[in-house]
């Protein structure tokens, strides 16, 4: 694999679930996006807008179907054996440290458990190796003996991502790793992940509902509605100058931790009906909440291809160029 | 801000008691509340928030113990009522928003039955026709669309939006002086947490409720609040207006949150602040102050003596308690009056 | 759409039900013909000459390869021809008709007598949970699910009329001195007080005590742990805080909230112990000399009565699955969740 190709390149992506009698839920469409060796690519949406299902689909983990070439491999043709022998270069932290963790194990067989399952090294090498991790996350060999529900919920979350690390993987998908924690936690995870980045040469891929955490972290990130993307490019252009008008709906929503800046926001459509919405499978998904939309037929009949705009970044928009120029409510520059 | 004392907690002693060591979740709290305020309690796990939300509700069910401390509801002692005075007071004078919306709700009754409920509890009276009118009534004003309809449907059928809104409609049904909102956003969308928001927020000044809201979210604070108190391993550390502690903080736990609080405009470069260590264990509690151990500017006496609570309305701010209250407010840049 | 899901399901359902009766009869068809012993013989009798046997034998189609045994049996059940009792010469399907209200009756007054107080004891210690009272309440429900039925009967027997002499012996239904009262349904507490003879009430009643009361006493501690279980998951479940904090008494919340929510778990189970007690009534009817069909099936598998241990059998199968079947449908009727599939919350 050359320096300049990507790590990972996804085109045309779709996820699905089976339903009953036949049915499938597409849960994301169309989704297609590189990530860098190193790079830290974001997925920002909120529930239902098929983030955790592109995460899930790239794990195999849900029915999948487009290209992706990862590592140089044609990720989606592997099966059976061959993809298990591959799959420790991919790995995932998922969102509830409650849940992921086996309340049965010790923290040190969770840890192991990777590298059992995928027979590296001798039984001792795997436990030192489990060990290493740990202590990588900053757990003493007293937490490894413990059951997750010893633990504190940051402390989960570190054992979660040792366990991801064991394999060695080139890529980490993490999936709302940090949402579940209290903010002082947070901090302190994501400073970690950060360190581990740098330190082993990893490329992550962040899943967030919390936009200023995206912006932060993310170098580059997709934002996405109702199983698409809307918007894609640097997170920085993105804060900077939205190009889409859901983007904008996501920064007005964040409440700025400063009474003086506490706007009163401007009044948002009442509530939403996901039923309603889903049920209009023609056109922008986002359209029954679209400002930008004002009555215009062709938002309900075609839906806006994801279209590369001059300063590098995508936009799925009919109406984007109205946005441009506009400011942003949030003057968004990294200090 | 009015005289008109709504609520009133006066040290509130609340455990849990376990085989060991009592877990000490509140220990000594003590605050009031105005009509029509709007008040925070910022806290992380283990702070003792959502206990304490618990004990002025009465709704402390064993191993949870109220072991002190008195409750005052409009001049009414709660604290020693038994059960059924404590029934006749929640849902008609003080009410909770839960905050997880997915399981807040009874699955197998409809949305309109359940928001009945709370009305023919405090209205046995009232009639079936205009007791479906006020259900229906309370469902568009929180902005649940086709209300008519939607009130015979069941809880698996709307969404988590939806079905808080339909939690606070439960909530203020019947114009309660007190509304305690335990981390109504946390379990949503930032989009429909902004939604439900605005929506606590005018129906409460509409309705004329007080509000305590606790949370994590610092710049929930800051939107919605007008004062706010933080808490930490079961005590007040720091209280004053929100305007107040967002300029300065007197305690350094308060600031240490707040930077570790990212801020969309203001974004750092290079790792968080945080917090090192992690809370403390309310069943182990040191001498001296809880803090100390994390405090970045700990000194020695704070691990030996309890710091006090110190008054600083002379100095612009509210109450902290921390030995190096005084100084580290004097040292503060003049604060905006 | 709901109601051609529900139909859809449904036929599912019976398709699958019918299949199960199916196997269940051919599996006993086929190891009631392995068994020694020849009801040819046993109809005509040990003096019997080997030529009228082996006529009989033809005539009942016992020479016949077993598949086609098998389909003309089935053929003539569901058309109401269920064989003769090879011991008596009557029609199996009279000789079931005149027991089986007998069993039906017992049955539904023990499962009566197994899940109220099952419900009742559940509510008590999930509602206040002391541990001692707990503790005593799941070790009798253990004994009670382990003691075996009949040593049962016996000892209640021994102590209620031997002993003690409050109930009564042996001796069936009613006294030997009471007549039953009118036919209405065949129940005999039924129709003696619907038809005002209370006296005769009083006696069945008085008959069908202890029975009942054995036959109920295994599924009562199934029922009250099942209970328990479903009863202590809800009570904690934040929704009950929620109704709570609308001001609603604690014992309110927990009779209109926390019951219909772990009632809905156990309504598949007591199907379950409905159809076990509707077809496990054999070893009580023995011992009480319960006229039912229990009591039938034993005497004919004494006496090598092939025709009658069959279609019970079958019946039993029946039962089961017809009461499976109408438990599920009545599940999805009641759980809302079920019944409608809502839009729910986004993925």
């Amino acid at each position: 694999m050359d320096a300049a190709e990507p790590l990972l390149q996804v085109e045309n992506m779709e996820v699905s679930y089976p339903q009953p009698r036949g049915a499938r839920f597409v849960a994301a469409r169309e989704v297609g996006f590189s990530v860098r060796a190193g790079e830290v690519f974001g997925l920002v949406g909120e529930s239902g807008s098929g983030k955790s299902s592109v995460a899930k689909g790239l794990m195999h983990l849900a029915q999948v179907s487009g290209e992706v070439r990862f590592d140089g491999i044609e990720w989606l043709a592997q099966r059976g054996a061959a993809l298990r022998r591959l799959r420790p270069r991919m790995q995932m932290v998922f969102q509830d440290p409650f849940s992921s963790l086996d309340p049965r194990m010790s923290v040190h067989a969770i840890t192991s458990e990777p590298l059992d399952i995928h027979e590296v090294g001798t039984r001792a090498e795997r436990r030192e190796r489990a060990t290493e991790m740990l202590e990588l996350v900053g757990l003493t060999p007293a937490h490894a003996k413990r059951k997750p529900s010893a633990l504190s919920g940051g402390q989960r979350q570190r054992v979660a991502i040792a366990r991801a690390l064991a394999l060695n993987p080139k890529l980490v998908v993490l999936d709302e790793p940090v949402s579940a924690l209290d903010v002082s936690i947070q901090a302190q995870v994501l400073n970690l992940l950060s360190d581990l980045r740098a330190r082993l040469g990893l490329t992550y891929i962040f899943i967030v509902h919390d936009l200023v955490v995206a912006e932060y972290f993310c170098d580059n990130l997709a934002v996405m509605f109702g199983g698409r993307i809307m918007e894609m490019g640097s997170s920085r252009s993105i804060f900077r100058a939205p190009a889409h008008p859901y983007t904008l709906e996501l920064l007005a929503a964040v409440p700025i931790p400063d009474p003086s800046q506490a706007r009163k926001r401007t009044s948002l459509p009442a509530a939403t009906d996901p039923a309603a919405e889903s049920a209009a499978d023609t056109g922008c998904p986002y359209q029954h909440r679209c400002l930008l939309r004002q009555g215009r037929s062709i938002c309900g009949e075609e839906t806006p291809a994801l279209r590369r705009r001059g300063d590098g970044q995508f936009v799925a928009c009919h109406f984007s160029d109205e946005l441009t120029g506009r400011e942003t409510s949030v003057p968004a520059v990294r200090s | 801000m009015s005289s008109d004392l709504v609520l009133e907690a006066k040290g509130i002693e609340t455990h849990f008691l376990s085989r060991g060591e009592p877990v000490k979740a509140v220990r000594g709290v003590s605050f009031s509340l105005a009509r029509g305020e709007k008040l925070g309690i910022v806290g992380e796990s283990g702070s003792g928030k959502s206990a304490l939300a618990l004990t002025v509700l009465g709704l402390l069910d064993p191993p949870g113990k109220v072991v002190g401390g008195e409750v005052w509801l409009h001049g009414r002692r709660l604290d020693l009522a038994d059960e059924r005075e404590w029934s006749s007071v929640r849902g008609r004078h003080i009410s909770l928003v839960y905050q997880d919306p997915m399981v807040a709700l009874d699955p197998v009754k409809t949305i309109g039955w359940q928001i009945a409920e709370v009305i023919r509890r405090h209205n046995p009276a009232i009639g079936r026709a205009a007791l479906r009118r006020r259900v229906v009534e309370l469902l568009r004003e929180v902005g649940v669309g086709d209300a008519e309809r939607r009130a015979d449907s069941y809880p698996h059928q709307y969404s988590g939006g939806m079905r808080q809104r339909v939690v606070v409609a439960m909530a203020l049904a019947n114009d309660p002086d007190v509304l305690i909102a335990d981390e109504p956003t946390t379990a949503l969308d930032v989009t429909t947490q902004a939604q439900v928001l605005d929506l606590l927020d005018r129906l409460t000044t509409d309705h004329g409720s007080a509000v305590i809201l606790i949370t994590h979210n610092m710049g929930v604070v800051a939107e919605f609040c007008d004062r706010v108190l933080v808490m930490y391993a079961g005590r007040i550390v720091e209280e004053a207006s929100t305007s107040e502690l967002f300029a300065h903080q007197a305690h350094p736990y308060t600031e240490a949150l707040l930077s570790a609080v990212m801020r969309p405009d203001q974004l750092p470069r290079g790792p968080l602040p945080t917090i090192p260590g992690a809370p403390v264990a309310l069943d182990a509690l040191p001498d001296g102050c809880a803090f100390a151990p994390r405090c970045p500017v700990r000194q020695a006496k704070c691990e030996l003596e309890p710091p006090p609570n110190v008054e600083l309305g002379g100095l612009g701010h509210g109450k902290a308690e921390c030995h190096f209250a005084v100084e580290r407010t004097k040292a503060a840049p003049a604060l905006p009056r | 759409m709901a109601f051609r899901e529900t139909a859809r399901t449904v036929v599912g359902r019976v398709i699958s039900g019918a299949v199960t009766v199916l196997l269940a009869t051919f599996l006993s068809f086929a190891l009631l013909r392995v068994f020694p012993g020849d009801p040819a013989r046993t109809v005509l009798g040990s003096l019997a000459t080997p030529e009228s046997i082996a006529n009989l034998r033809h005539e009942m189609g016992l020479d016949r390869a077993l598949p086609t045994q098998f389909w003309i049996y089935i053929r003539d059940f569901f058309t109401g021809d269920w064989g003769f009792s090879y011991a008596t010469g009557v029609p199996v399907r009279t000789l079931m008709g005149q027991r089986i209200m007998a069993t039906v009756e017992l049955a539904l007054t023990a499962f009566l007598l197994a899940f109220i107080p099952a419900l009742a004891l559940a509510l008590v210690v999930t509602y206040r949970p002391r541990k001692w009272l707990d503790a005593s309440a799941r070790g009798l429900a253990y004994i009670a699910i382990g003691t075996p039925t009949f040593w049962l009967a016996l000892l209640a027997l021994i102590v209620g009329f031997v002993n003690w002499h409050i109930l009564p012996g042996p001796e069936g239904r009613l006294s030997v001195d009471v007549s039953p009262p009118p036919h209405i349904t065949g129940l005999y507490l039924f129709d003696s007080f619907f038809t005002g003879h209370f006296a005769t009430f009083g006696n069945a009643a008085w008959h069908i005590l202890l029975p009942a009361l054995v036959l109920a006493f295994p599924s009562f501690g199934f029922m009250f742990l099942l209970l328990r279980v479903n009863l202590l998951e809800v009570r904690n479940e934040p929704f009950l805080l929620v109704v709570r904090s609308k001001g609603v008494s604690r014992w309110w919340a927990f009779v209109r909230h926390a019951l219909p929510n772990a009632f809905l778990p156990t309504l598949t189970a007591s199907g379950l112990v409905l159809a076990g007690l509707l077809t496990g009534t054999v070893l009580v009817e023995a011992v009480f000399a319960w006229p039912g069909a229990g009591a039938l099936v034993v005497d004919s598998v004494q006496r090598q009565d092939f025709a009658v241990v069959q279609a019970f059998i079958l019946l039993a199968a029946v039962i089961y699955v017809v009461i499976n079947t109408l438990v599920d449908v009545l599940y999805g009727i009641v759980d809302p969740r079920v019944r409608l599939r809502g839009a729910g919350a986004a993925a």
